[in-house]
């Protein structure tokens, strides 16, 4: 059981800060957690959630959704690479750069939350700073987040 | 297999390099992309000054190409956390890795 809690902590501690030492085996049968196989080999899961099982997104907490918001804020940045990068080249021109500064300050909103939410996982996995106040941090993370892009937007 | 015999990694097995790839082009990312950010939108408060010493066409490859790897590492650990199948995952990793690679290239090129 240990070695679940460690490995949950440095996979993925957006989702692991919410786990205790006492938590047990079961809520990986609950369906709590989203299949985790680094090594491609099906018999290595770390955790699993089934994500279809919608009752368990009841018992989402700050952590579940900090885990959620830091994979579609990954897949947005994803996104504006292409649209700033990819679809110039095919046009045969360089990058896009948006024309509208509230388009601006979405990016760099997006921007800021993944790479605080992203030191913050870094922090937790390597020294595990903020795994027992994860809620807290969290929070902290979206405010300091807040403040950086309003501070951005209003000198931009 | 019940859930309490099932294995976990270790971190001297498989899978390290791409996490701690994934961690420190993360942190790298953090300090490059702050430089772009700031002689892109906020030349006024003297981050030009990157690209008068020289510094700022090679600190964006740099960027471009962490990007890119950060990028793929993201898609990839989205990839292994879903319940597709292995055997369909590992050709998926490769075509996603792939395809990063060849924009990558056009990127240079171009």
């Amino acid at each position: 059981m240990r070695q679940y809690i460690v490995w949950g902590i440095v996979t993925c501690s957006a989702l692991e800060a919410s786990i205790s030492p006492k938590s047990s085996i079961p809520w990986i049968q609950k369906g709590m957690y989203v299949a985790m196989d680094t090594s491609l080999n099906e018999n290595r899961v770390t955790y699993r959630r089934r994500v279809s099982d919608l009752k368990s997104w009841l018992r989402y907490t700050p952590e579940h959704v900090a885990f959620a918001l830091h994979r579609i804020t990954g897949w947005l940045l994803l996104g504006w690479v292409g649209l700033h990068l990819a679809i110039p080249v095919l046009e045969g021109g360089n990058v896009y750069v948006p024309e509208s500064a509230a388009m601006t300050v979405f990016v760099i909103a997006v921007l800021v939350f993944h790479g605080f939410n992203g030191i913050r996982l870094i922090a937790a996995e390597l020294f595990g700073v903020g795994i027992s106040q994860a809620r807290r941090v969290f929070y902290a993370t979206l405010i300091a987040a807040a403040a950086l892009v309003i501070i951005t937007g209003v000198t931009l | 297999m019940t859930a309490d015999t099932l294995e976990t990694r270790s971190p001297s097995d498989v899978g390290y390099s791409a996490w701690i790839l994934h961690r420190v082009s993360a942190l790298a990312l953090v300090v490059l992309l702050a430089i772009h950010l700031g002689v892109q939108l906020f030349p006024q408060y003297g981050f030009t000054v990157v690209a008068e010493v020289g510094l700022y066409r090679p600190l964006l490859t740099a960027t471009l190409v962490l990007v890119l790897l950060h990028g793929f590492l993201g898609v990839r650990a989205t990839l292994l956390e879903t319940s597709i199948g292995t055997g369909s995952k590992r050709p998926l990793v490769w075509l996603v890795g792939s395809a990063f690679l060849v924009f990558l290239a056009l990127r240079l090129i171009v």
